[in-house]
C-alpha cells in the first residue's frame, strides 16, 4: 500500500492504543478503610496513626458501615448523584415511602448504626411508674424549613395524622397508637384529637398510654414529625394531592427543591438545621434507577455517586473495583422458608432443616460467605433481649432428617409444592441446590415460580402451598406477635405459615402485658424457643447487605437493621476532592 | 379510499369495545387482586399488619362485583375520565401521559434507525448476493436476534457509555442539570436516547433486512425487469424505480408489524436504561393488578395497533396498484 | 408487467429456461425439486446441522455427556472450561455441557412446535383472508386486530392461572400470541399475487379454491414464511426463557437454552464467564442459519429461475 494508506494505518493503531490505555487506567479513589471483605466490626487492627485533630474515632474505623476517609477531612461544598435505592423515594408518591425520611425530616429519636437509641429531636424522656405514660422533653432550637420553630403541638399532630385512616402511611403497626388514650374515641368518630396526647408546653409532650407499654422508645422514633401549621388546613385525604406533597416542608437537614416526575428530584441543604448545616451542598436522587445493570454501569463510570445492593457475581465485581466501597452489615432478618405449617407435620419441617447444608450453600454460591451468612434464630437477637439463648440450632444433619422422615411416616412419592417469585441468579442457585439436598434426603420438592400477586394469592388466600420463599423472619417481638399469632391467620391477617401455636401466643401476650423486665424477657424466651422448634420461619441465611458508593463519599453510613431503620446522618457525609 | 377508511374506523370500534372487555376479564381471571399484590411490596408491608384483607378491599372499592367495576370505569372513560391508580389514587391519565412521550421518542426513533440502516442493508445484500458481505452482515444480525434482549443493551451500555463514554448509562435526561439553550436541551435528550434506541431498533434491523433481501431478490428476477433493462434503463433506476417499489409490499408489513412490537415489547430496554416509558408502567401496572391503568394502557395500545394496520393497508394500495379493497 | 418476453438477456443465467410465468405449472413439486434443494450447499448443510442436533440431543445425550444436568455441586461453582468439564461449571456448579445438551431438547422442542402452531395458523388465516377479500378478510383482520392488541402480559398470567404451567402450554401460549404477524405477511402477498394472470387462469380453468391458494399462491410467499420461521424460532426458545418468571417454561433445575442465557444477566458474567452463555447463544445463532439456509434452498428448489451457483 502507498504511504498515506500506511500512515492512516499507524494512526489507527496509536488510537486504539490510546483507547485501550484510557480504559486500563484505574480511577483512583481516596484511600478509605471501610474494608470491604468483614462485615461487621472488625478487629482493631493496625493502622496509620491518626491525625492530630481527628474527624473518626478509632471504633468508627473498624465499622463496615461507615467509609472513613483518612486522608481528607470534611469540607462543605458539592452535588451527591444517588442511585435512590438506600431508602430514598424511588417513586414519585411521599407518603408510600419508607415510615422516615432522614433527608427531610427529623424524629423524636434516632436508632444509630451501632443500635443504640440517640436522641434526636428529643432531648430526654421519662416514663412514670408503671409504664402506661411518658413525657419527652424536646430541644428548643429545631425550626422547619420555612423558619417555623418545631413544637410539642408538631409532634401531636404528626401522631394524630399517622393514626388517622385516610393517610395510610402504613408505619401505625409499630407505634402502638391504638394505645394512646382517646384512639377509641377518634375511631368512633366522636373526637378529633387524641386526648392522651398532652401538650404541656411548646417543647414538652406527654402520651399517656390506656395499658402499660414498655420500650416505647424502640418504636418512637419511627415517624417524621410534620408541619402542623402547614397541614392542619389539608384534610387528610387530600394530602397526596396537595400542593404540599410535591414539596414537602419538614425540619431535616435537607430541604426539598426540584422535582421532575420519573426522573429526579434534588434535596439542598438547609442552613437552619439544628445540628449545623450539612457539609453537601445538594443530593440528586435518580428515579427509578433500580435495575442493577444500570445503577452498577453509572457507578463504575461515575455518573453516579451512590448506588444500590446486590448480590451475586455483580458484587464481587465492585468488590473488586478499588474506587467502589461497600458500605453495609449484615441483617438480622433471614432469607427464609414459610412453612405450611397445617400441612407439614413439625417433624417433617425438622427434618427439611436438617437436610441442608447452609454453609456450603453460603460458601459456594454466596461468594465463600462474604454475601451472607448462616442463620440461626439467635442472630436476630445479638444481645438476648427477646430471643432466648436455648433456641434450638439446625445444621447439616442428614441422617437425623432421615430419622425424623422416617418417624413422621413419609411417603417419598409425594411432592411438596415450593413457591417463589424471586428469580435472581443467586435466588436460582439456591433453589437448585436445596433442591439436591432435599432430594438427596428422600424429599421431592417441585419448585414453582410465579408472578408476584399469584404468590400472594396461593399463600394466603389459598393456602395451597407447602414450601413459601419469603423475606425476612420476625426481626423483633412486636412482628412476632403481630404476623404470626393464631389472631392473624388469614383473612385476619397475614400468618403466612398459618402458624398457630396457643401456647406461644399466650406466652408473648403475658410478657406483653408484663410490669418487670426480668419475667418478661423470660416469657419471650420460652416463646421464641417454642417458635423455633416449632420452625414457624424457617431462616436459612442472612444477608451482608452493602451499598456500593464511591470512595469519595466521605462519612457515608448506612445499615438495615430492623425497622426503623438506623439513622443514616447525611447531614455528616462529604465528599473528598471538592 | 375515504369511504374504506370511513370503514375501518367504524369496524375499529367494535373491535375496541371488546378489547377492553376481554382485558378486564382476563384481569379478573389473573390470580390476586391489588391488596394481594400488595402484600409482597415491601414497603406496604407495614400497613398490613393491621388491617385485614376486607378492610383493605373496602378502601379501595375491590369489594363490588366485577361488572359494576367495568361499567363504572367504561362510563367514566366515556366522559373523558380515565380514572385513578388504585392504591396510590393518582390520575391514570396523568401517569399515562408522562409515559407516552418517552416512549413515542423512543420508537420513533428505534423505527427510523431500523428502516435508515435495514432498507440499505438489504438491499446491497441482495445485489451482492452470496458476497462474503451478505455472509457477515447475516450472521451478525442473527446473532443479534438469538440472544435476549438485555445482552444488546448490556453490550452496548459497557461499550459506548463506560468505556468510550460517548453516551450517559441510562436514564432519560441528565439529573439536575439546567440547561443554557434549547438546543443544548435536544442535544442532551437526543445524547440519552442513542442508545436505547440503538438497541431496541437493532432486532428490527434484522427482520426488515432479511425481508428486503428475499423480497428483492425475487423482484429481481421478474419479468419486467428484464423489459427494463432490455430498454436500456440505466441499472440504477431498474433497481430504483422498479425491483424496490416491487420488493416493498412485504417490507411495509414487516414495518407495520413492528409499530406495536416496539410498544409492548420494550420493558428490558426500559428497565436497564431508566427510560420512564410505557412498557415499564403497564409492568407496574400488572404486578401491582392495577386495573383502571392496565385498562387505559391497553386501549392506548390498541388504538396504535388499529390505527398502524390501517396505514399499512393503505400503504399497500400506494405500492402496489393492483391491490384493490372491495 | 405481464408482457412475457422471448428476449434471452445477459442478466439471467443461460442454463435458465426461458421465463413465462412468475410461479411454477404443479409439475415441478417432484424430483427436479429435490435435486435443485441439493445443489444448494448450505441449505443441504443447514439441514444436516439440525437433523445432528436432533439426533445428539434427543436420543444419545446421555452417550454424549456424563448424564446428569442437574447435579449441583457446591465446591465446583462458576469454574472455566477443564478436562472434567468442557464447558465449565455454572452458579450451582453443574456442567455446562451435559446443560447444553439436554437444554437444546428443551429448545428445539419449543422453538419447533411453537412455530408450527403459529405458521399453522397464520397461514391458513392469512391466505383466506387475502384470497376472499371482503366480508371475511374484514372480520379476520379485525380478529387479528384483536389479538395484536392484547397486552401479553395480563393475558399469559391469566391463562398460566387457568390451564397451569408445563412445557405444552408454553408452545401453545407462545404460538397464540404470534402468529399475527404471519397472517398479515401472507395477506399481504396474496392481495398481490392474486390479480396475477397465471391465477386467474387457474381459476378459468376451474380449480378449486384451496388448489389455487396451495399450489399456485403460497409456494410464492414460502421464502418469507421461512424467514418468519427463522426468526420465530428464536423468538421462541427466547420467550420460553422469559416467561418462566411466570411460571412458564421449564422449571428449576431443567435446562434450556433460553434459561441459560438469562442466568447471564450481569456484565461480570458477560465480561468474565463467557463459558456461561457463548454456548447457547452460539446454537441458537446457527439454527437461525440453518433455517434461513433452508429456505434459500426451498426458495431455489421451487423456483427454477432464482437458483444460483450456491
Amino acid at each position: 500500500m502507498n504511504r498515506k494508506d500506511r500512515s492512516w494505518q499507524i494512526g489507527g493503531w496509536l488510537v486504539l492504543m490510546g483507547l485501550l490505555a484510557a480504559c486500563a487506567a484505574p480511577v483512583a479513589a481516596p484511600p478509605s478503610t471501610a474494608d470491604t471483605d468483614a462485615v461487621g466490626a472488625t478487629p482493631a487492627a493496625e493502622t496509620a496513626a491518626m491525625p492530630a485533630d481527628p474527624w473518626y474515632t478509632a471504633a468508627e474505623l473498624t465499622y463496615s458501615w461507615i467509609n472513613i476517609c483518612t486522608d481528607t477531612p470534611p469540607q462543605y461544598g458539592g452535588t451527591l448523584i444517588s442511585a435512590g435505592e438506600d431508602r430514598a423515594m424511588t417513586t414519585n408518591t411521599w407518603f408510600d415511602a419508607s415510615p422516615t425520611n432522614q433527608y427531610l425530616f427529623s424524629q423524636l429519636v434516632d436508632l444509630s448504626t451501632e443500635l443504640e437509641i440517640v436522641p434526636d429531636v428529643a432531648e430526654r424522656w421519662e416514663g412514670n411508674a408503671d409504664n402506661t405514660g411518658y413525657t419527652f422533653y424536646l430541644r428548643q432550637d429545631v425550626t422547619f424549613h420555612d423558619g417555623q420553630p418545631l413544637t410539642a403541638a408538631d409532634v401531636k399532630f404528626s401522631l394524630e395524622m399517622l393514626y388517622h385512616e385516610d393517610v395510610g402511611s402504613g408505619i401505625t403497626g409499630l407505634i402502638p397508637l391504638a394505645k394512646i388514650e382517646g384512639a377509641a374515641a377518634i375511631d368512633a368518630g366522636s373526637a378529633d384529637e387524641m386526648s392522651g396526647l398532652v401538650v404541656v408546653d411548646d417543647y414538652t409532650l406527654q402520651i399517656n398510654f390506656t395499658e402499660p407499654v414498655y420500650n416505647l422508645v424502640d418504636s418512637i422514633g419511627a415517624f417524621n414529625i410534620w408541619p402542623q401549621h402547614l397541614l392542619a388546613d389539608i384534610p387528610f385525604a387530600q394530602l397526596r394531592d396537595s400542593e404540599y406533597a410535591k414539596k414537602p416542608v419538614g425540619s431535616g437537614p435537607f430541604r426539598m427543591g426540584e422535582f421532575v416526575p420519573e426522573q429526579y428530584y434534588v434535596f439542598e441543604a438547609f442552613d437552619g438545621y439544628f445540628k449545623g448545616r450539612p457539609y453537601l451542598d445538594s443530593i440528586v436522587f435518580r428515579i427509578g434507577m433500580t435495575d442493577s445493570v444500570a445503577w452498577i454501569a453509572a457507578l463504575e463510570k461515575g455518573e453516579i455517586h451512590v448506588g444500590g445492593t446486590i448480590l451475586g457475581a455483580d458484587r464481587e465485581r465492585l468488590r473488586e473495583n478499588p474506587a467502589i466501597r461497600l458500605v453495609g452489615a449484615a441483617i438480622p432478618g433471614a432469607f427464609s422458608i414459610w412453612p405450611n405449617t397445617e400441612r407439614l407435620d413439625k417433624r417433617v419441617r425438622q427434618a427439611l432443616m436438617y437436610a441442608l447444608d447452609r454453609q456450603a450453600i453460603v460458601d459456594g454460591i454466596f461468594y465463600g460467605g462474604t454475601q451472607a451468612t448462616v442463620w440461626e434464630y439467635k442472630s436476630a437477637d445479638p444481645k438476648g433481649e427477646w430471643v432466648g439463648p436455648e433456641t434450638p440450632e439446625f445444621p447439616y444433619d442428614p441422617e437425623r432428617a432421615r430419622a425424623l422422615l422416617s418417624e413422621a411416616g413419609w411417603d417419598a412419592n409425594q411432592e411438596l409444592a415450593f413457591v417463589s417469585y424471586y428469580t435472581r441468579d443467586t435466588d436460582q442457585a439456591a433453589q437448585a441446590a436445596m433442591q439436591q439436598y432435599w432430594a438427596d434426603a428422600g424429599i421431592k420438592v417441585r419448585i414453582e415460580t410465579m408472578d408476584s400477586g399469584t404468590w400472594g394469592t396461593r399463600v394466603y388466600e389459598q393456602a395451597d402451598f407447602d414450601l413459601a420463599q419469603g423475606c425476612c423472619g420476625p426481626a423483633n417481638w412486636i412482628e412476632f406477635q403481630q404476623w404470626y399469632s393464631c389472631d392473624t391467620l388469614y383473612p385476619d391477617g397475614w400468618n403466612a405459615p398459618r402458624y398457630c401455636n396457643a401456647e406461644v401466643d399466650n406466652l408473648v401476650n403475658a410478657a406483653v402485658s408484663e410490669a418487670d423486665p426480668q419475667q418478661r424477657q423470660t416469657l419471650l424466651h420460652q416463646a421464641t424457643v417454642m417458635a423455633a422448634d416449632d420452625l414457624m420461619t424457617m431462616g436459612l441465611w442472612s444477608e451482608n447487605r452493602m451499598t456500593a458508593v464511591r470512595g469519595e463519599v466521605c462519612n457515608f453510613r448506612s445499615r438495615q437493621w430492623a425497622e426503623p431503620f438506623p439513622a443514616m446522618l447525611p447531614e455528616t457525609w462529604y465528599l473528598a476532592g471538592q | 379510499m375515504n369511504r374504506y377508511i370511513l370503514q375501518r374506523i367504524w369496524q375499529s370500534l367494535p373491535v375496541l369495545l371488546g378489547i377492553t372487555i376481554l382485558t378486564f376479564a382476563f384481569t379478573e381471571l389473573a390470580p390476586g387482586d391489588a391488596v394481594t399484590a400488595m402484600v409482597v411490596g415491601g414497603q406496604r408491608q407495614e400497613m398490613l399488619r393491621n388491617q385485614d384483607a376486607a378492610t383493605l378491599r373496602r378502601l379501595y372499592n375491590l369489594d363490588q362485583p366485577a361488572p359494576v367495576r367495568y361499567l363504572r370505569w367504561l362510563r367514566e372513560l366515556l366522559r373523558g375520565n380515565m380514572g385513578q391508580r388504585l392504591i396510590t389514587r393518582t390520575s391514570v391519565a396523568d401517569d399515562l401521559w408522562r409515559h407516552t412521550i418517552p416512549t413515542v421518542q423512543l420508537m420513533g426513533a428505534a423505527l427510523l434507525l431500523s428502516i435508515l440502516l435495514g432498507i440499505p442493508l438489504g438491499v446491497a445484500s441482495a445485489l451482492h448476493q452470496y458476497s462474503l458481505y451478505d455472509y457477515s452482515s447475516t450472521l451478525l444480525l442473527f446473532a443479534a436476534v438469538s440472544v435476549p434482549g438485555f445482552f444488546a443493551a448490556i453490550g452496548a451500555i459497557y461499550l459506548f457509555a463506560v468505556v468510550l463514554g460517548w453516551f450517559p448509562t441510562s436514564g432519560y435526561a441528565t439529573a439536575g442539570a439546567t440547561f443554557d439553550s434549547h438546543l443544548a436541551l435536544v442535544a442532551d435528550r437526543v445524547r440519552h436516547l442513542a442508545l436505547p434506541a440503538l438497541v431496541l431498533g437493532l432486532s428490527s434491523t434484522a427482520g426488515i433486512m432479511r425481508y428486503m433481501r428475499t423480497s428483492m431478490i425475487e423482484a429481481l428476477h421478474m419479468d419486467c425487469i428484464t423489459t427494463a433493462r432490455a430498454k436500456g434503463l440505466p441499472e440504477r433506476v431498474v433497481i430504483v424505480r422498479h425491483v424496490l417499489r416491487n420488493a416493498l409490499l412485504p417490507v411495509v408489513t414487516i414495518i407495520g408489524l413492528h409499530l406495536p412490537e416496539l410498544f409492548g415489547g420494550t420493558i428490558i430496554i426500559e428497565t436497564i436504561f431508566n427510560w420512564p416509558g410505557m412498557g415499564i408502567l403497564y409492568l407496574d401496572a400488572v404486578t401491582m393488578r392495577d386495573y383502571p391503568l392496565i385498562m387505559s394502557i391497553v386501549l392506548v395500545s390498541a388504538l396504535v395497533i388499529v390505527l398502524s394496520n390501517l396505514l399499512t393497508d393503505l400503504a399497500y394500495g400506494f405500492i402496489d396498484p393492483r391491490i384493490r379493497y372491495e | 408487467m405481464s408482457e412475457p418476453s422471448e428476449l434471452p438477456t445477459p442478466i439471467a443465467a443461460a442454463a435458465n429456461p426461458p421465463p413465462r410465468t412468475v410461479a411454477h405449472p404443479p409439475s415441478l413439486w417432484r424430483q427436479p425439486a429435490l435435486r435443485r434443494f441439493l445443489r444448494h450447499r448450505l441449505a443441504v448443510a443447514g439441514t444436516l446441522f439440525l437433523l445432528a442436533l436432533c439426533i445428539i440431543t434427543f436420543p444419545l445425550a446421555p452417550v454424549v455427556t456424563q448424564g446428569n444436568p442437574n447435579r449441583v455441586d457446591l465446591r465446583a461453582v462458576s469454574q472455566p472450561p477443564s478436562w472434567q468439564h468442557p464447558l465449565g461449571t455454572d452458579m450451582a456448579g453443574r456442567d455446562v455441557w451435559s446443560r447444553l445438551i439436554y437444554g437444546g431438547r428443551i429448545s428445539l422442542a419449543v422453538g419447533l412446535v411453537a412455530v408450527l402452531i403459529y405458521l399453522t395458523i397464520g397461514i391458513v388465516l392469512g391466505s383466506i383472508a387475502g384470497y376472499v377479500g371482503g366480508t371475511v378478510d374484514a372480520v379476520i383482520m379485525r380478529i387479528t386486530d384483536t389479538v395484536m392488541a392484547f397486552p401479553g402480559l395480563i393475558i399469559l398470567i391469566a391463562i398460566v392461572a387457568l390451564i397451569g404451567p408445563g412445557l405444552f402450554n408454553t408452545m401453545l401460549a407462545i404460538g397464540l400470541m404470534g402468529w399475527t404477524g404471519v397472517a398479515r405477511l401472507v395477506r399481504g402477498q396474496i392481495l398481490s399475487l392474486r390479480a396475477m394472470d397465471f391465477v386467474v387462469a387457474a381459476q378459468g380453468v376451474g380449480v378449486a379454491m384451496p388448489g389455487v391458494i396451495v399450489r399456485h399462491l403460497l409456494p410464492n410467499v414460502v421464502p418469507q414464511i421461512l424467514i418468519a420461521a427463522s426468526f420465530g424460532i428464536a423468538g421462541s426458545i427466547l420467550s420460553e426463557a422469559g416467561l418462566s418468571f411466570l411460571g412458564l417454561g421449564v422449571q428449576i433445575p431443567t435446562p434450556s437454552w433460553g434459561n441459560m442465557l438469562n442466568a447471564a444477566q450481569s456484565i461480570q458474567i458477560i465480561e468474565r464467564m463467557p463459558w456461561l452463555w457463548l454456548p447457547p447463544g452460539l446454537l441458537i445463532t446457527l439454527c437461525v442459519l440453518a433455517i434461513n439456509f433452508i429456505g434459500d434452498g426451498l426458495r431455489d428448489a421451487l423456483d427454477p429461475r432464482m437458483s444460483h451457483k450456491a
